[in-house]
Formats: structure tokens, sequence, C-alpha cells
């Protein structure tokens, strides 16, 4: 490796330090070169993460429609992104930039607990408002419930604790329909499950129901369920409840669908509530539920979320990750918050905002004390679908978006 | 290897003019936090040279300990008195890195640094098996001691120099040549009569103080400490560039590097984050091969 | 009971595989490839996008064979390097890095699903039963090779003592070339047998890698045997666990097993005395 091949490979370090630097270079210019008199917000997440991704292409979409429309009180809107691969370190560096440096007047995004605890100091010191799209740590509401200063974080998504409400009334509302005594819980072995599990545990007793199993998924390791349903099945489950936020859902509807195990299956499959899973699974989800967090297709659905479905799709050409309509409804209460308090500033908007909440696509937004929406009927609210044979969707709860009741598998035995 | 260490210190001279100065100049604290991030980076590499690198054990863990260090502060750190709290780290410290010292005893070569690279993915199920003390969900918020950000920089500034003074009396002491003469045969190394185990034991208990103190300043910079931290890519990533810089164990040149690399990471996650990990691979086998060719 | 045997049997043969192929390239060529969890997510993503112009059984077979290639480069620049410990790892992470980000450019950061097989057979479902095939068909091959062939015994020469199998006349850059071919067509099979039945994403090579080198420093560094009874202990234990310990503790167990095996014998169950390259 002497002569030619060292002046090679200075030759690419020069050239890949040139066109780094170039390219931040001309990137730093555009971004300066902005049209006069706009404002700017930013979205700090991780971008290279499907939840970053996802989040960024509804804020955009958002933004997008506001500035064809005119604007925000009359000023076009820009992004500033910052990837901060939900480390600490980097949320807050990001922060602090975004901040700063490019002087943007809200922040979007923040998927990591841990970069939402980071910036609270720095965001209750700038004043500027906060809208994270996960975060979901109940230790988030509980610090912004406790100190004043903290007021300009909202989190636009329910928090850990109704993860677990999501599953769980839809599983009563089966278990009330059949009259089932026996749950099941199967979790992934991560700590966003700590609070779910706690607050399903609590309901199940205080309803009069009976746990009779509980099982962990190690996530990207389990490579078969069938252990777990085995065990599930011995127990003497008649109604399993799963949370997996990781993919690994995947094998346990399969493995449920092979196995046919006499109890109901209802999940929480972070990755796998969307329509497509009925190819990716190869057609084995009939008579299972999932729960979703949004979805924008199916008769009873409110139109406004099926338009945005559609926005997202033709934009994208693909359906939107359920934290997408979340953070778009976000960006338009910004939007309210800030036209209808006449300021940008971080004190009439979080105010606003705290007394008033938001109509949105997705529901209506009301905040806690710790600025987490209210979840419900009336409110912030999931669905639970059921798949049929054949590859078709239905919504099965709330009542008031059901098409129809829970379809029990024929294999039960009741 | 017989470059006088105290000549190297003199580089050191004008990047630490630039941090001393520049919170005079610039109020930007944005900017500040960034100095003080990538300063502390830069000691944890030179640490890393000066002792992994220099001594031929590639250790490809190295973010487990860095992690475990700052989780060792963080829970300490919950105790309200400053006196018990440091102690308390360093006993954390000492105890959680204790156990990626075992590879290092038993292992070596290309069967170390495999073996090493496990431990940073062991960090997430440790810590999700014992919610309350590693902070769950969230992580572990740290409490802020600094009254102003400015003592905090200063203080960390003056960590950094008192780091450095400390490796390079290390470096040109017994523990430092007997480090190379690891690197260049250990065998014989054991063979002259060198006690080569008590010098690792002794090397590994030496690291994991000094980052346990660098880590006390970046938990007071960033707030929160979560496993995230564990995360080998980028961090040692940069940590085996910036050591490739100039000849293994020359702290200082790595230490600049490291500086270097970390604003390099911050600009590419602002302005070019699609095209961030082909870059830095570009650079890395490039730096490498320039080296070592 | 038998249920979870038999899973257990068909991860823990699928882990063998990954396992191998890395242990091949330890073992002769003393080469730590780092980019190999890179090298099994590669195939699944080169995969994905013929499977949509290629009718399946030519889309398997391109995509094995483009891996080869792309295998083929990365021997070359690891061979380089090879005398030179720090360098090679580190340019066998970079290779990583940068498979990982052309795939993040290409394909972007979302989660993606292949589906090769569908429906059942013998009861079992048969990617399943395609993963046990595959991996058992793909280690008697080895077997064959290493026995019975030419090839297979220069291989253990040069495994045996580099510079000893030079003297022989073995060429032992063709040699070490083959056996990292060999390893890379067990990561192709092995990313066609299992990553269908997971959603993958670029970050999620280093996951493989990370099962791989557990069982690998397990079993024995650069043993065969090793990997093969490690890979079978690891599965059964986790699946063993996952059904009579519901708890998070069952997590410590791989874990305790790894530490017990660098206390005791940190060469590996059926490792030969510590190596060094």
């Amino acid at each position: 490796m002497r002569g030619l091949s060292r002046i090679y490979i200075y030759v690419i370090i020069s050239v890949v330090i040139i066109a780094v630097a170039g390219g931040i270079l001309a990137l730093y210019l555009y971004q300066s070169r902005a049209p006069a008199g706009s404002i700017k917000i930013g979205f700090l997440g991780p971008l290279q993460t499907e939840y970053g991704d996802a989040g960024l292409k509804a804020v955009r979409l958002a933004v997008d429609e506001i500035n064809r429309a005119g604007g925000v009180m009359g000023r076009l809107v820009e992004i500033v992104t910052y990837d901060d691969g939900n480390n600490p370190a980097q949320g807050v560096t990001g922060f602090r930039k975004l901040v700063e440096e490019d002087k943007v007047v809200a922040v979007f995004g923040i998927h990591a607990s841990p970069v939402g605890l980071a910036i609270l100091p720095i965001m209750e010191k700038y004043k500027i408002p906060v809208f994270a799209m996960g975060s979901v740590s109940d230790s988030l509401d509980i610090n912004v419930s406790t100190n004043p200063g903290y007021k300009y974080w909202f989190r636009f998504n329910i928090n850990a604790s109704m993860h677990g409400l999501m599953i769980y009334y839809p599983a009563k509302a089966i278990a009330t329909q059949l009259g089932l005594k026996k749950f099941g819980l199967l979790y992934d072995n991560h700590l966003w499950t700590a609070p779910v599990v706690d607050i399903v545990k609590r309901a199940i007793r205080s309803d009069g129901f009976e746990l009779v199993y509980e099982g962990t998924i190690d996530i990207g390791k389990t490579t078969s369920f069938v252990p777990h349903l085995t065990r599930a099945r011995d127990s003497g489950a008649e109604i399993l409840l799963v949370w997996n936020a990781y993919g690994d859902a995947k094998f346990l509807q399969r493995d449920y669908d092979d196995l046919k195990p006499p109890f109901v299956l209802i999940q929480f499959d972070g990755v796998g509530m969307r329509p497509e899973q009925w190819n990716i699974t190869g057609g084995k989800i009939s008579y299972q539920v999932f729960g979703f967090f949004v979805y924008g297709r199916g008769s009873a659905v409110d139109p406004k979320l099926r338009a945005f479905y559609d926005a997202f799709k033709q934009k994208y050409g693909h359906d939107p990750l359920f934290y997408a309509p979340f953070i778009y409804d976000a960006v338009y209460a910004w939007k309210k918050a800030v036209e209808t308090s006449r300021s940008f500033d971080g004190d009439s908007v979080a105010d606003y905002l705290e007394r008033n909440g938001y109509d949105g696509i997705c529901g209506r937004w009301r905040f806690t004390r710790g600025h987490a929406p209210l979840y419900g009927e009336d409110y912030i609210s999931t669905m639970a679908l059921q798949w049929l044979p054949g590859g078709r969707l239905v919504v099965i709860w709330p009542s008031k978006a059901a098409e129809q009741q829970f379809q029990p598998p024929p294999w039960l035995k009741r | 290897m017989k470059s006088n260490p105290y000549w190297d210190l003199y580089i050191l001279a004008p990047p630490l003019a630039v941090m001393i100065i520049t919170p005079l100049i610039i109020g930007s604290i944005y900017l500040q936090s960034l100095m003080i991030l990538s300063y502390l980076f830069g000691v944890i590499v030179a640490i890393y040279d000066f002792f992994y690198i220099r001594s031929g054990y590639i250790n490809l863990g190295y973010t487990y300990m860095v992690a475990s260090a700052a989780f060792a502060v963080a829970i300490a750190m919950r105790i309200h008195s400053m006196s018990l709290s440091i102690p308390a780290s360093l006993l954390i410290s000492l105890a959680m890195c204790s156990a990626i010292l075992i590879p290092m005893l038993r292992l070596r070569g290309p069967f170390y640094s495999v073996a090493t690279l496990l431990y940073p993915f062991a960090l997430a199920p440790i810590a999700r098996l014992f919610p309350d003390v590693f902070g769950g969900d969230a992580g572990i918020y740290v409490r802020p001691i600094f009254s102003d950000f400015t003592s905090l920089y200063y203080s960390s500034i003056a960590l950094g120099v008192l780091t450095f003074a400390v490796v390079s009396i290390i470096m040109s002491s017994r523990v430092g040549v007997i480090l190379t003469m690891i690197r260049d045969d250990e065998i014989l190394a054991e063979s002259s009569g060198v006690r080569v185990d008590r010098i690792k034991i002794l090397s590994h208990i030496l690291v994991t103080i000094m980052i346990t103190a660098i880590m006390f300043f970046y938990t007071q910079v960033v707030g929160a400490v979560s496993v995230e931290l564990a995360d080998p890519i980028p961090i040692l990533i940069y940590a085996l560039m910036a050591t490739a810089i100039y000849k293994p164990g020359s702290s200082v040149y790595s230490f600049i590097a490291g500086i270097a690399l970390w604003w390099l990471d911050g600009l590419l996650r602002a302005y070019l984050y699609d095209l961030r990990l082909i870059i830095i691979s570009i650079l890395l086998i490039s730096i490498y091969i320039l080296r070592r060719g | 009971m038998i249920e979870i045997f038999l899973f257990s049997i068909i991860t823990g043969l699928v882990y063998m595989l990954m396992a191998t192929g890395f242990n091949i390239v330890l073992g002769v060529s003393k080469m730590v490839n780092l980019a190999y969890g890179a090298q099994i997510i590669i195939t699944a993503y080169i995969m994905s996008t013929l499977l949509d112009i290629l009718p399946m059984p030519l889309a398997i077979i391109s995509s094995i064979a483009l891996s080869l290639a792309i295998g083929g480069a990365i021997w070359q620049s690891l061979w380089i390097f090879r005398r030179d410990l720090i360098l090679s790892i580190v340019v066998s992470i970079a290779i990583a890095l940068f498979i990982e980000g052309v795939i993040l450019k290409i394909y972007g950061a979302r989660l993606l699903s292949i589906t090769i097989a569908g429906g059942e057979v013998l009861g079992i479902s048969s990617q399943w039963f395609l993963a046990a095939v595959a991996s058992i068909a793909s280690m008697a091959l080895f077997y064959i090779i290493m026995t019975y062939t030419m090839l297979g015994k220069r291989m253990a020469a040069v495994a045996e003592n580099e510079d000893l199998a030079r003297y022989m006349g073995i060429n032992v850059r063709l040699t070490s070339m083959a056996s990292f071919l060999i390893a890379t067509l067990f990561a192709s099979i092995a990313s066609i047998a299992i990553t269908p039945l997971y959603a993958i994403y670029p970050h999620i090579g280093w996951y493989y890698l990370t099962i791989v080198l557990a069982v690998v420093v397990i079993g024995g560094l650069g043993s065969i045997a090793g990997s093969l009874a490690s890979s079978m202990i690891l599965s059964l234990t986790q699946s063993v666990a996952a059904y009579y310990i519901g708890s998070p503790a069952k997590d410590l167990i791989p874990l305790a097993i790894l530490i017990s095996v660098l206390v005791a014998k940190p060469e590996g169950i059926f490792g030969r005395g510590v190596r060094w390259a």
C-alpha cells in the first residue's frame, strides 16, 4: 500500500471532506436564504428510524398545506430538522441549536422519553412550545404537572398507561360479550410496558376478572411464540392481551393461526396495526383483533381523518404510521393557538392550548395537568379492529364507530 | 515510542485557549455546551487511546464502560450529599465495569475484541431488570449541581486538563512502558518478569475512575442518562477513528480528533442526516488506510 | 412440550448456520468480520427488490449471487489489511456502516417485510420448514466439503497453522477467499430462511451480529462443533425459560451463560486454548 494507493486514498479523503463541507455550506446558505418574513419551526427526532421518518413526513404535509393557504398570520412556515438518534446528548444539543441558533418558535417531534426529560429545563428557559409525538413515559406527565415552568410541553400522543387501556377496554367488551373471565397478558420485555401492565392489572382486579397467565416477549429474539401460546393455553386463559412495539408480533400472529388455541387474541402491535398486515402475514390473522391508535379507512371513520390518510398516501406513496395523524394535529393546534392569540410567543400558545385544547382530525385534544391528552370516547380515542377471513378489516370498538360486533373464531369452544 | 509526552501537551495549548476565551466572547449556550461535550468526548477518546489502543487490546465494549459510569453517577446523585455521592459513584462504576475486565484477563487479540463487543448490548436488558434503579422508561434525570453554566464550563475544562496531566504522568511511567510491551509481545513481557495481569487490573481501575469523573460533567451538561449511551454506534466508531489519526497512544492527537469528530457528527445530524453513516464509513476506512497502509 | 423442543431445534439450527459462517472466517483466515450482520441484511434487501421483477426461484438465486459478489469485495478489503488487527476490525465495521447507510438511503428507515413461503408443511409453518431444511442442507454440504474435498482439507490445514500450510504448497489466499465465500453463502441462506419472519430494518444487522457473537464466544471461537452445541444450548434455554419463567428474569440466562463461560473457560466450551492471531 504505497505510492499510488496512498495518493488514491488522499484523493478520496479530500473529496469526501470537500463534498461534506460544501454540502453543509450549501445547505446552511440555502436555509439562510429563506423567504423574507418566514417563520421557523423545528423538528427534533430520530430521523433514521421509522417513527422519526413518519413524524417528519406528517409535519411536512401539514406545513405544505398551511403554506399553500397563506401561512400562519401571513408568514410562511419553514421546518428545520435535527436528528437526535434517540440520544439525550444529541437531543439537548439539537434542541439548543434549534432554539438558540435557528430561532425556531416551536419544536415538534421527540420520540424517546429520555430526550423529552432532558430538554424540559431548556424548554422552560427559552419558553418554546414543544409538541411531542412520543416520549410516553408517565414521568414526563408528573414533571410537567408539578412544575408550572414546564407548561410549554404538550404531548400529542396517549401516554404509556393509556396504551394499556386501549387494549383492555375492547378486551373487556369482548369478554362481556362472550362471558369470558380468565385473562392472559403477554408484553414486551422492555421499560415501556411497565406502566401499561400496571394499569391493566389493576383494571382486571377491579372489574372482577382473573389473571391466569403473564408472559414477556424478548424483542428481536423471539423467533417462536409457541412456548408462550401453549403456556397461556395450559394456564386456562380465555382471552390473551398482547403488547409488542417492535415487530415481533408478526410471529405471534402466525403461530396463533397455526396453533388455533382456545382463546381470543387481542393485541397492540405497534408495527402491524396497518392494512398491509394481511399480506405480510400471508393472511394468517383471521379473527385476530388489533388495537389501532387511529384508523383512517372504514365506513364509520371521520371523513377528515380519511382525507388525511388519502393526502399522506398520495404525497408519500404509503399509508401513515400511527404517529402521523397525531403530530399533524399538533401542527394545526399550534397554528390555531398562534392565530387566536395573535402571537408566536410561547406563553400565549401554551396558555391557549391549556385552556382550550384543539379539535383535530383525531378527535378532541384536551390536556391534563401533565399536558397529556384526555383519553376516552369524547376525546382522543383509539379503536379496535378485527380481521376477518378474506382480508376484511372491520372496526368492532368503540360502539359508536363499530361496524359490527366481535366475531369469535370458529375453533373457540363457546 | 520515545516521543516526549510533554511536548505533545504544548499542542493542547491553542484549543484550550480557544475554549477558555469563548464564553467571554460568545454568549451562546448552545455553542458552549457543544464545545464542552466535544471536549469531554475528546478526553474519553484520549483515555481509550492511552490504554486500549496502546496496549493492543481493542476494546469494542468501551461504550459499556462509558454508559455504566454515567449510570453510576446518575444513581449516586440521588443521594443528596455530595460527599457521599462522589465515592458512591466511583464504587458503583467500578463494580459495573469490573465485568468487562474479565475478557482482558482471559482472552487476547480478535477473540478479546469479539467478546467485549457483547457488553454494550447487555446493558439494556440489565437496565430493564431493575427499572427502579436504572430509571425505567425515561432514564435517570440528574439534578444540576452548578449554579450557572459558566462554572460548569470551566470546571469541565479543569477536569480535562487534570486528566491529561494524569495520563501523561502514567504514560511516561513504568505502567506506560509496560502497556507498550504488552502490545509488542505480551508473552515476552510476561516471561521477563512483568506482572502483566496486575498492570491490566491497575490500568482498568484508573480508566474507570477517570471515565467516571468525566461522565459526572457530561451528565451535568446533558441532564439525563439512558441506555442509548451504551450504543457502540457512533461513539465507538468515532473513538476508533480519532485514535487512528496518529500513532497509537498519542492521546493528544486523539483528543483533538475526537473533538473534531463530535462537531462533524453534530453538523451531519443537522444538515445531512441521511448521508451520515455513509460519510462516516468512508472517512473511517480512509483514515485507517492512510495511517496504516 | 414437544412443540417447544421442535422449535428450539429449528431456531438453534438457524443460529448455528449463521455462527458457522462467522467461525469459518475467524478460524481459517483469523479475520473478525463485523460486517457479517450487514451481509445477512443486504441479501434480504436485494431479494425484496428482485422479488418485484423476477419469479421467486430466480430472485433467490440472483440475490445469493449478488451477495456472493459483495462478499468477495468485502473479503478482498479485509484480506489486504489482515496483518493488522485493529485495521481489519475497523475496516469491517466501516463496511457494515457503509452498507447500513446505503440501505437507509435507498430503502429508507421503514420496516421491511418479505414473504417467501406460505402455508404449512407437516404441521409447521413452511417458512420454518424451509429454515430447517436449508440449515441442515448447508451444514451437510459443509461437512462434505470439510471431510471429502481437498478444499476442506486445505481449510483445516490453514486454520491449524497458516505458515506450515503455506510451506506445504497450499495457496492460503485462495483458501481464505473460498472460506469467506462459503461464509457469505451461509449468511445469504440464513437471510432467506429467517428474515421473512422478522420485520427488518437497516440497523437490525447488529442484532444478528450479537446473536452470532454470543453463539461463537460460548461455543468456542473458531470451533464449528462448538457453534452447534452453543446454538442449541442457547435456543433451548431461551424457549424453555420462555415457557417456565414468564418474568424478565429469563433475560439473564443467556447473559449468565456467557459470563460463566468467560470466567470458567474463556476459549469457549469447545475452544482450544487461548488463540492469538
